[in-house]
Parts: C-alpha cells; sequence; structure tokens
C-alpha cells in the first residue's frame, strides 16, 4: 500500500518538461483530443452524435467537420470548432466546449495551429 | 435564450447515464463483488447478501426487495432496476444550470442452476435526428455459467454484452480512471468474460469486439485482465493490463490498484494508477504517428459518517502526454452518500478541476445533486 501511495504522489507530481512538440494533424487531433474530450457518450460520439458531429473517430470526424464546414483551412478564428473552443459562452455568445469539463490551453492552442497549417488530413 | 439552449442541451445529452457497483463498501462489508451481486464484476442486481447490505446501510430499514418485496416473483427470477437524475450547477468554466435524467434502466435474471441469462432494458441517449433504431436498448446481455451456482464464488464464464473487467470499476463515470481509463461511460461491448472468485483472491480476463449491432462509444477490440489478492481482510492489491485495437491507434494499458480499509477510522482507501500508450496509425498525412504515453491515477477515501451517511474524498490525474508541459490535469472529488432507506439515496457530487495547478488552462467544477431509486 505504502508503495502505491509513493506512486501515486509521484504520479500526482508528475508534469512534462518540453513544449509542445505533438504532430498538428487531424489525426493526431482526433485521437488525442477530440475523441477523449468530445466524443464521449453523451456528446459527439457515433453513438449520440450531438448537433450531428461525431469526433470519436478520424473518418466520423473528417465527415462531420466537412459535412458542416468547421473548419476554413487557415482561418482558425473563422472556423466554428475553434470558436466553440474560446467562446466566454453567456447569453450573448456561442456555448463554450466542451461543456462537460475544460480543455487544457495547449490542446486549443495545437487546433488553432492545425487549422492555421491548412488542417492536414482533412 | 443561448444559456437556455446550453441548459436543453444539458438536459439531453445527459440522458447518458448510469451506474455500477459500490466499491467503496468492498473489503467493508465483504472481500468480493460477488458477494453483493450476482455478477462477478459487480453492479446492476443484488444478490440477498446485497439486499440485507443495502437495508443495513439505510436509515430507515424497509425491505430491499423489488417493489419492497410487495409482489411475489418466482425463485427462479431476480428483478431490480435503477433511476437517477442529478440537477445542480457547472462550471466548466461557461457557467449553467444543468439536469441530467441520467438512468431509468430495468434488470432482470433467470436462473436454472448453473446456468442464468441476464439482460438489462432501459432508456438511451437519442442519437441525432432519432436515427437510432429505437431510444431504448439493453446495454448489458450476456448468458453466464457458474461453477457452484449456490456460492458466490469459483468460476464464472460469461459471454455477450458487458463492460471488459478492467481496475477499480467506480460507479462515478466521470472519474478520470473510467472517463480515460479504458472504461467511460457506455463502454459496454460483446465480449467473453471468465472469472475465478474466492475470498483471498480473484482474477478476469475478457475478450472483447467492437459491438457490430449499433454506433458504438468504444471502437476498440482487445483483451483485458484485472486480478486481485486480498493480502489480508483489510488489504487488497491488484494488478491489470489491456491491449486494444481500434481505428485509428491501438492502446496499451497497464497499472495496478490496491485498497485498504481502516476500521478504526471507518475509512476504505482505494487507488488506481494506470499507464496508457496510444499508438497512433501511420498514414500519408499523420506520418509521425505519434504515441502519447498518459497516466490516469485516483486516490479515493471512504468515510462512513454515519450507518447511512457515506463521504468519498478523491483526488484524480490525468496527464494526456507525460513529455509535455503543462497538459496534466488534477481533479478533487467530494461524494456524499445519504442512503434514506433501502431503495433511496441522495448523493451530492462535487468537482473542483485545474490544469498544471492552474497554469495550464481554464478551472472548473459542478455541484449536483443526484437521486437514485432502486426499485
Amino acid at each position: 500500500m505504502r508503495w502505491s501511495l509513493v506512486v501515486a504522489v509521484l504520479s500526482l507530481a508528475a508534469c512534462g518538461s518540453v513544449d509542445d512538440d505533438r504532430p498538428a494533424t487531424l489525426e493526431y487531433i482526433t485521437v488525442a483530443i477530440l475523441q477523449p474530450s468530445c466524443g464521449n457518450a453523451q456528446c459527439h460520439s457515433s453513438f449520440r452524435r450531438a448537433e450531428d458531429y461525431a469526433f470519436d473517430t478520424v473518418e466520423e470526424a473528417r465527415d462531420s467537420i466537412t459535412t458542416y464546414g468547421l473548419v476554413m483551412r487557415t482561418e482558425p478564428e473563422s472556423s466554428l470548432l475553434y470558436q466553440v473552443l474560446i467562446s466566454p459562452g453567456g447569453e450573448d455568445n456561442i456555448p463554450r466546449m466542451p461543456y462537460d469539463q475544460p480543455l487544457a490551453d495547449l490542446d486549443v492552442a495545437l487546433i488553432h495551429e492545425w487549422i492555421l497549417l491548412g488542417a492536414p488530413g482533412l | 435564450m443561448k444559456t437556455f439552449v446550453l441548459t436543453l442541451f444539458v438536459v439531453i445529452a445527459g440522458l447518458a447515464g448510469r451506474a455500477d457497483a459500490y466499491p467503496q463498501f468492498q473489503l467493508v462489508h465483504d472481500q468480493t463483488c460477488s458477494g453483493c451481486h450476482i455478477s462477478p464484476a459487480g453492479g446492476n442486481l443484488l444478490n440477498e447478501n446485497g439486499l440485507a447490505v443495502a437495508d443495513s446501510k439505510a436509515h430507515f430499514s424497509t425491505a430491499p426487495e423489488f417493489f419492497y418485496d410487495a409482489i411475489d416473483i418466482p425463485g427462479f427470477l431476480t428483478l431490480g432496476g435503477d433511476l437517477r437524475s442529478a440537477s445542480g450547477f457547472m462550471a466548466t468554466p461557461e457557467k449553467v444550470l444543468a439536469y441530467f435524467p441520467m438512468q431509468l434502466e430495468a434488470y432482470a435474471n433467470l436462473k436454472f442452476g448453473s446456468i442464468s441469462i441476464n439482460a438489462n432494458f432501459g432508456s438511451r441517449p437519442r442519437q441525432f435526428g432519432n436515427r437510432a433504431l429505437t431510444t431504448v436498448w439493453s446495454r448489458e446481455h450476456y448468458v453466464m455459467w457458474q461453477q457452484a451456482p449456490d456460492t458466490t464464488e469459483g468460476l464464472y464464464v460469461r459471454a455477450g454484452r458487458f463492460m471488459p473487467v478492467f481496475g477499480l470499476r467506480l460507479a462515478e463515470h466521470p472519474v478520470y480512471i473510467r472517463r480515460y481509463g479504458g472504461t467511460p461511460l457506455y463502454a459496454e461491448t460483446y465480449g467473453l468474460h471468465v472469472a475465478y472468485v474466492k475470498p483471498r483472491f480473484e482474477a478476469h480476463v475478457t475478450g472483447f469486439v467492437e459491438d457490430p449491432l449499433i454506433s458504438p462509444v468504444s471502437h476498440d477490440s482487445g483483451g483485458a485482465a484485472y486480478v486481485e489478492a486480498r493480502l489480508t481482510p483489510a488489504f487488497a492489491v491488484g494488478g491489470e493490463a489491456m491491449i486494444s485495437k481500434g481505428p485509428d491507434a491501438h492502446e496499451f494499458r497497464y497499472g495496478i490498484t490496491a485498497k485498504a480499509h481502516v476500521p478504526a477510522a471507518k475509512l476504505l482507501l482505494q487507488t488506481e494508477i494506470q499507464f496508457v500508450n496510444k499508438v497512433i496509425d501511420v498514414t500519408g498525412s499523420n506520418p509521425d504517428g505519434g504515441a502519447p504515453l498518459q497516466i490516469v491515477g485516483y486516490l479515493m477515501g471512504s468515510f462512513t459518517l454515519t450507518n447511512f451517511l457515506l463521504l468519498d474524498l478523491g483526488v484524480g490525474h490525468y496527464d494526456s502526454n507525460i513529455r509535455i508541459r503543462d497538459l496534466d490535469r488534477d481533479g478533487v472529488d467530494m461524494n456524499l452518500h445519504y442512503f434514506l432507506d433501502s431503495h433511496l439515496e441522495i448523493v451530492l457530487n462535487t468537482r473542483l478541476e485545474m490544469f498544471a495547478f492552474g497554469n495550464g488552462g481554464p478551472s472548473g467544477g459542478y455541484a449536483l445533486l443526484q437521486l437514485h431509486y432502486r426499485l
């Protein structure tokens, strides 16, 4: 038990030391960000398809993004997929997503970079 | 108006929801999940001992059986069900009032000697445009063979639709070890489960495939193993491993669990640490693939405040890529369970979470009051 507690404490304290060098591609973003944060059961899974968007596989994400024009290549600020991640919410704005828990700044920045690069993989 | 729309969205989205067992009671009352549940993995229907425990935890004693034992049921049949809803305030970070219908499910178990047929039936979140075949479904259904059907131990074999047996299996599906730990909400799928359960030891091996019948939550196929050794009646350690392949990546998960009951403090400690290696497929547009190594962990202390009040304090950690700075997420959960009678439970669920100790993104939290009625 003591050993597992030590591991737990070490894990809780763990954090990376490298700046973000993750691939800005649809494949990586879908698997590493969209699927775990947006593609869960209640929301944008193939199972539920809230707003008819599904982000739980690359194929579904590609289909949702292209069908509904969620991304304007090289224009993140004009892309709904990015806008919902930074919206302040409230009465006069589009809802902030994900609705059930916040998203890391670096994840939002990687999506911004991906769109800015022309959305490779889309 | 937009707040209303978002609130409504949350309401609709909240049709998803369900609950499993209460591992908080393991070691405190019985050594194994099968000590209280019909399934060797826990969850859903209670057995005779589980019903007695439910009544023993209640503020006001009532008949714990199905519909307060007001209906005569043949001995080969066990019926049950769960109704749950929750409402409250969320700031994640947008501030909304939310209502979650959560769960409306009925369970049945037909037992004929060593063979039993188990199924549940209830509402499911409606797919957009109502394109699902129906808005009701059977989340779990399986045939089970039990080596010693009049006991709660021995060899079990299940074939059908259920959640792969893995980790602590907490009821609270937002905890990181479920959401990011290989057993998220509605990840049940078809599989074959072999379990060997003894008071001092249990082992579970599950092979599973992506559900071919519906658009599933989990697209993975693979195998999972979980073993738990109870070194003393108050202390258990476990090991876990899962390998799975999805349409875009394959995953390796491995980790440990530990549980310790401290009777003097009326406390049960549980922890799970899981390492995850996601290997993302190399494609023409993703030539580098990607293999983020992740850590998911949870430490929970459950305090029996009084016989009918249970307080959970949990700390969760999830790092979606341990190489990269400021992607780690920590959450503190507090759940207060009040068991009014053997069927009705009121739970206050609260959470505060943040990235990189406040440096990696917006913080979030919620406070939800949950009503749970067990048929």
